[in-house]
């Protein structure tokens, strides 16, 4: 081969082919060859593949063969003028290097063949580089797959040793006790003793063998979750009661606070609670006495009629975990160096995760040595039946209008609604409806639903076309009574009306009369609501018509607004809520008593528990940078144009929310 | 007179704002709070008195309730003597208040006869 690689110098046409055979054949190869004299290294031939393989130009290399730059030998070999003059003609040595490639900068190895030849009477060095870097990453992945493989092995090895000391210690104690038990058959005191050790040991072996069945059930995938409806009062309640007296016991604090305004999902209850449990019984393990521990359930704020978004928080101050330890808390056996005092079985983490990520969920694990550890878990839930607060909060109806004579009538929807937070206004007939109508628009507070009662045809019909005129469209107008289907209820709905509900008033009803309406309406998939759809915002703003008009933008995409005139009432406002009463701020930037941005100033220093996170947006009629500038450094996170565009305001609630997440 | 007609006859913005609210009713309510909105007569007054800071808060909420309203004759009147006022150019704004009090006195004329 080595003789085959010179090139002859031959003179005619017989050479040139022979070289542009040559040229063909390295093109199509990897393998590039560089020929060298021995006196001064001067380069007599490059293959013209030397560009794309190594990413230096043929003409630079010619020029000198050092522009190939260092490369890094593999076992840390180093070739010098030394090296290459020991090699004797004939000889050879290999190398294998590592080489950047100088236009792309990727990352290659290369073997390379140093011959020493004979040719021309002088000695040349033939330098072929081959490309293996993909036999070279084939071989590594087959190392690494190899070391996980090992790994997984000796982990197996390890869960199996573990686990059969972890059972033979209380076996041999089980039986070293019945031995006692033998001893001590006349003495009822020491009796009772043996018997409460052989019971309480027996039951930490039943929850080990458990736990481990557990572990190798889910890792099967034998594992199924039973879904069914789930309370969440009655799910932290049935946790507290295991956990409240361990807690009690210990000496500890617990709190247990629910912020969720539905309160049904559908789920696996059994494993949440046992997934809860484990991680709050190690809480209340490693907390010492005299600390606290604090279980959280949040529901989060993301508007959708199938799906509840739960958060669950545990936190203590107790002992807390290394970061090296953090890191493997997940495995099974795995204890903390610092608490092998406490008794445990070292699978309760494994299966608390397990069981959170066949639930589809996620958990995190922040902590610190000595000042405790917060557990973050959140799930997805389908939503059971709607609760009926959510229900009127996810489609945007706060405030019905019921315009009928009847009292009766008017009591028991009122008083139906009331309990789902929905206000009921009362009118007799259709001009009250019109000024009533009107009234709450101009207020910031117009109806979002109205139900006309149904009387004599002709009445009615008039009625319907009254107060449907009054109405935006996007508020559906619906006939409640005995009005005949067929032609009957064709007149309604050409007079104005959108759907029909009998009496006497029944909430599901109402709520599938509703859904029925908003279904008619809809194209897209309902789980696509507005993400401003159920929030609450805070709004300053100082003129009449410009709060107005916010007013009901923000109510048909389903928002509800709160106005201040001017920024000091908007602070007052913000400091007197409770947390989470507010889902943002809007705020005008020109206003008397106290401008936009020092209101945002004051809120984000005020205590109150969301002063730094609610997201607080101006509203402002210029574009300028410095306004933009101001706005940011006043604590502002981004500010619209007036007139203000929903889709940008929805846009940026969206974005808010993503970031939370 | 129909919303529409207050609309083409003050320089146009009806579309949108219909687009927007998809209701007569609501716009017409909100018509009625701009009769008796105070920010131009407050601009009117701040400017005769000199007051370039006043002036210039009346403009911008003035400015703010045209934006709103879609009233498009509005816009560019409004707009204008608002950034002279911002540039405190009282001269400026001086010259440009004539032409905002036209507009404006086209825009009351049809919100009269739309809400006598």
């Amino acid at each position: 081969m080595k003789k085959n690689l010179m090139s002859r110098r031959r003179k005619g046409g017989e050479a040139s082919s022979d070289e542009e055979l040559f040229r063909i054949f390295t093109s199509c190869i990897d393998d590039v060859f560089i020929m060298l004299s021995c006196d001064n290294l001067a380069v007599e031939f490059v293959t013209e593949n030397a560009e794309r393989v190594l990413g230096v130009p043929v003409r630079e290399i010619r020029r000198n063969i050092s522009i190939l730059g260092g490369a890094k030998y593999t076992d840390d070999k180093v070739v010098d003028m030394g090296t290459l003059e020991k090699i004797p003609v004939g000889g050879c040595i290999s190398l294998v290097a590592g080489r950047e490639h100088r236009r792309s900068k990727e990352r290659r190895f290369f073997k390379e063949n140093v011959y020493r030849v004979a040719a021309d009477n002088s000695e040349k060095f033939v330098v072929v580089f081959s490309d293996c870097t993909k036999e070279l990453q084939a071989r590594q992945s087959l190392e690494e797959a190899l070391s996980i493989a090992k790994a997984a092995n000796k982990s197996k090895s390890t869960f199996l040793a573990s686990m059969s000391h972890d059972i033979r210690t209380p076996m041999n104690t089980i039986v070293g006790l019945c031995t006692l038990l033998n001893r001590d058959m006349g003495d009822k005191v020491k009796l009772a003793d043996h018997v409460k050790h052989i019971e309480l040991t027996s039951r930490h072996m039943l929850t080990l063998i458990n736990d481990i069945l557990d572990m190798s059930k889910i890792e099967s995938g034998e594992t199924t979750l039973n879904i069914a409806e789930i309370k969440i009062s009655d799910l932290v309640k049935e946790i507290d009661e295991v956990i409240a007296p361990q807690a009690k016991a210990k000496g500890l604090s617990y709190v247990a606070k629910v912020n969720a305004k539905a309160d049904e999902f559908l789920g696996d209850k059994l494993r949440i609670k046992r997934v809860m449990t484990n991680i709050l019984n190690n809480a209340v393990k490693y907390t010492p006495d005299g600390g606290k521990v604090e279980f959280t359930v949040q529901q989060m704020a993301r508007p959708s009629l199938k799906y509840l978004y739960l958060q669950f928080t545990i936190k203590d101050n107790g002992i807390g975990m290394s970061e090296g330890f953090l890191k493997k808390i997940f495995e099974p056996f795995t204890r903390e160096l610092a608490a092998t005092d406490v008794q445990g079985t070292g699978l309760g983490m494994p299966i608390a995760k397990n069981l959170v990520d066949l639930m589809g969920g996620t958990i995190a694990v922040e902590s610190e040595v000595g000042a405790g550890t917060t557990f973050t878990l959140t799930f997805k839930f389908p939503l059971s039946k709607v609760d009926d607060t959510q229900f009127w909060l996810e489609h945007g109806i706060s405030r019905v209008l019921f315009v009928g004579g009847n009292d009766i009538d008017g009591k028991s929807i009122t008083w139906a609604m009331r309990k789902a937070e929905v206000a009921v206004s009362v009118a007799k007939n259709a001009k009250s409806a019109q000024s009533s109508i009107e009234k709450a628009l101009m207020e910031g507070k117009g109806y979002n639903a109205v139900l006309c009662e149904w009387r004599s045809e002709k009445t009615s019909l008039q009625t319907i076309k009254d107060v449907k005129k009054e109405l935006p469209e996007y508020v559906p107008l619906i006939v409640f009574g005995d009005c005949e289907r067929g032609e009957t209820q064709v007149k309604a709905m050409d007079a104005g009306a959108n759907g029909f509900l009998s009496k006497p008033f029944l909430m599901t009803a109402f709520k599938d009369c509703i859904m029925g309406i908003k279904a008619h309406g809809e194209t897209e998939d309902d789980e696509q609501l507005s993400a401003l759809s159920g929030k609450k915002l805070l709004a300053a703003e100082d003129n009449e018509l410009n709060s107005m008009v916010l007013c009901e933008l923000l109510n048909m995409v389903g928002a509800t607004c709160v106005v201040k005139p001017d920024g000091k009432q908007a602070l007052e406002e913000f400091e007197n809520s409770s947390e989470g009463e507010y889902d943002g701020i809007l705020m005008d930037v020109q206003m008397p008593v106290m401008d936009g941005y020092e209101a945002t100033k004051a809120i984000r220093m005020s205590g109150h528990a969301q002063a730094k996170s609610i997201p607080i947006i101006a509203m402002t009629a210029n574009a300028f940078a410095e306004d933009v500038n101001n706005s940011y450094e006043a604590g502002m996170d981004a500010y619209l144009l007036k007139p203000i565009e929903m889709a940008k305001l929805e846009e940026l609630f969206d974005g808010f929310e993503k970031s939370d997440k | 007179m129909t919303v529409k007609e207050f609309y083409d006859l003050t320089g146009g913005g009806y579309e949108t704002m219909f687009s927007k609210f998809s209701s007569d009713a609501t716009i017409t309510a909100f018509l009625k709070i701009f009769k008796r909105d105070t920010s131009y007569a407050t601009l009117c007054d701040k400017m005769a008195a000199g007051d370039v800071e006043g002036s210039f808060q009346a403009a911008h909420t003035l400015k703010g309730v045209v934006l709103n309203l879609n009233i498009e004759g509005l816009h560019d009147p409004v707009c204008t003597i608002t950034e002279a006022l911002r540039a405190k150019d009282m001269d400026e704004a001086k010259k440009l208040l004539p032409k905002v009090k036209e507009t404006y006195e086209k825009v009351w004329d049809a919100l009269v006869q739309l809400l006598p």
